[in-house]
């Protein structure tokens, strides 16, 4: 799956690095002074380097969490994102990170205990609740089996006091949750969109069925479950294939265990759009009836 | 694929390989056939640089496949082992550049340090050479990254140094991997072509822009509403209709426009 990892200087003897050079002993493994020699250069290629994306281990420096406006209306009173990782295993044609990011390499923040450190000083300073995001510039569970994640920040987040996490993912990969007890204040957020659309822009990605099973087989296990429409994507027969979505969705997973519901309008920067069409100018959503307002492109 | 190889005794192998013929430029030697070009370009980062940049001048084409393809020292790797630089330094500048590695193949990637002398102290899984860094600067000004690789036979090593090398040696060597470096050179050339252009939407908005004249704003608009035609499957026959029953290129536009409009929806 990874057949080249570049290797940050300064990380080398971090625990999670050397967990991960063991998980693949025969990648090439070359080494860079910082990681953004290799992520940040222009000249290349989303496209082509999304056919074989090496793995990057860095470390994070600077802020780890970021405050998310209110205006997203997401989470609680406080609320924070931070990014372990960018890039995602999947392939959405409609995703922002392929207009944000010159590069498709994976990078993984082997720091994960200056995260820690910074989210437990950021829980302790705010006497409400806090909700903490980490499925941002990646997908919270798709890359679990190579960072160990969610087995690694569970246990810790359960630990602080009115702290929540959302993990949000269209991954099926819910080994470590089956294997942990069910968090008080975790929300495990599946996002979906119908299969007809799916199956055109999410490449890459497990079915709708396998990802209805796995967001049932952890409500099943008393895990609090999200449901995230969003982005909500126009196509023919909008209505019939969002209706069949929720029947299907409400068929296997019971309303009360489902913790919130949330719809996501389709929007993204006009700047990071003209790059992925740019990239993309084979692909039909980009034919779509999009148009930009205020230097945002959504559905007219 | 555009091969910038440094001497004719390391050429000489792509040229039979491939078939190349000689051709005739100004400035240069290059060799040609309907797929590949190749020019050799000489000892030293000046020359390469300068030859990448004649080649791709001539070729006049963005996002082609790039290869420098060689000989190298190395410091742990064996006499005729081909390699793929994953790191390549300038041992003036200390700059790297990092060829992206999307490619199947069996080949060991290294780290190469491109240098100003010929060396004769090997570092542990280093090779050495005295282009890369120069070709991979220039060729970068021309096509995406992943699109140009480097690569290497080693000819010299610790027991075996530098001085030691005749160029019937060099052709030898690569000539016993040319079989090897094949399958590599068609992945590169296959995502070279994956960027290129729709041949179908240029060929129809050139016959389009006969019938009208457009502006280069019209013209990039134009080349957009017929991709977009293409990519919703609309019927070809009736945008040409309506392109003929226009008096100009912005009536054309606009009725291209319309006829898409109600249209633009995923399937």
């Amino acid at each position: 799956m990874i057949d080249t990892i570049y290797l940050e200087e300064g990380v080398e003897s971090l625990p999670k690095t050397e967990q991960v050079l063991r998980r693949f002993p025969r990648a090439s493994v070359i080494r860079c002074k910082h990681y953004k020699e290799v992520f940040n250069p222009s000249a290349q290629s989303f496209r082509l380097q999304k056919k074989k994306p090496a793995l990057i281990l860095a470390k994070q420096t600077g802020k780890h969490i970021h405050s998310i406006p209110p205006s997203y209306g997401i989470g609680g009173k406080n609320n924070f994102y931070f990014s372990h990782l960018l890039n995602c295993l999947y392939d959405c044609r409609y995703c922002f990170l392929q207009g944000m990011y010159p590069s498709a390499h994976y990078v993984l923040f082997v720091n994960f205990d200056d995260f820690k450190e910074e989210i437990k000083k950021m829980a302790f300073s705010c006497s409400e609740d806090t909700w903490f995001f980490s499925g941002y510039d990646c997908d919270s569970l798709a890359l679990e089996s190579i960072t160990g994640f969610a087995a690694d920040f569970l246990p810790f987040f359960d630990q602080l006091p009115n702290t929540w996490i959302e993990l949000r993912t269209k991954s099926v990969a819910i080994e470590s949750l089956k294997k942990t007890k069910p968090l008080d204040r975790a929300v495990v957020a599946f996002s979906f969109t119908p299969d007809e659309i799916s199956s055109q822009l999410e490449h890459g990605v497990p079915r709708v069925d396998a990802r209805i099973k796995a967001m049932s087989t952890l409500a099943d296990k008393g895990w609090k479950v999200g449901l995230r429409i969003d982005p909500l994507i126009d196509s023919v027969d909008f209505e019939a294939r969002y209706s069949a979505l929720f029947e299907k969705i409400f068929d296997h997973v019971s309303g009360e265990s489902v913790h919130s519901v949330s719809l996501g309008a389709y929007r993204m920067p006009s700047g990071f759009m003209k790059k992925i069409e740019k990239q993309y100018p084979d692909d039909a959503f980009f034919a779509a009836n999009l148009q930009t307002n205020n230097g945002m492109i959504g559905y007219g | 694929m555009n091969f910038v190889v440094a001497f004719l005794a390391e050429a000489q192998p792509v040229i039979e390989f491939y078939h190349l013929e000689k051709i005739a430029t100004p400035k240069g030697i290059v060799f040609q056939n309907d797929q590949h070009s190749l020019i050799i370009g000489g000892l030293g980062r000046e020359k390469a640089f300068d030859s990448t940049q004649l080649l791709a001048q001539i070729q006049g084409e963005k996002n082609m496949g790039w290869l420098n393809l060689g000989i190298a020292g190395h410091g742990s790797l064996p006499m005729g082992e081909l390699f793929m630089a994953g790191k390549i330094i300038d041992d003036a500048s200390d700059e790297a550049f990092f060829p992206p590695q999307i490619y199947d193949h069996s080949f060991p990637i290294s780290t190469l340090c491109t240098s100003t002398k010929p060396v004769n102290q090997y570092e542990h899984r280093t090779g050495y050479d005295m282009e890369a860094h120069a070709f991979y600067e220039a060729a970068s000004d021309w096509s995406t990254r992943e699109l140009i690789q480097v690569v290497k036979v080693i000819s010299d090593t610790p027991s075996n140094p530098v001085e030691k090398i005749k160029p019937k040696e060099a052709t030898r060597l690569i000539e016993a991997k040319m079989m090897e470096l094949d399958p590599l050179i068609t992945q590169i050339d296959h995502l070279s072509h994956e960027l290129r252009p729709d041949e179908e939407v240029q060929t129809l908005c050139n016959q389009i822009e006969k019938l009208h004249a457009f502006s280069i704003t019209r013209t990039y608009q134009l080349k957009n509403l017929i991709r977009h035609a293409k990519l919703l499957k609309l019927d070809m026959k009736k945008i040409d209709e309506l392109v003929q029953s226009s008096t100009n290129g912005k009536e054309a536009l606009e009725q291209i426009r319309n006829y898409l409009e109600p249209n633009r929806k995923l399937g």
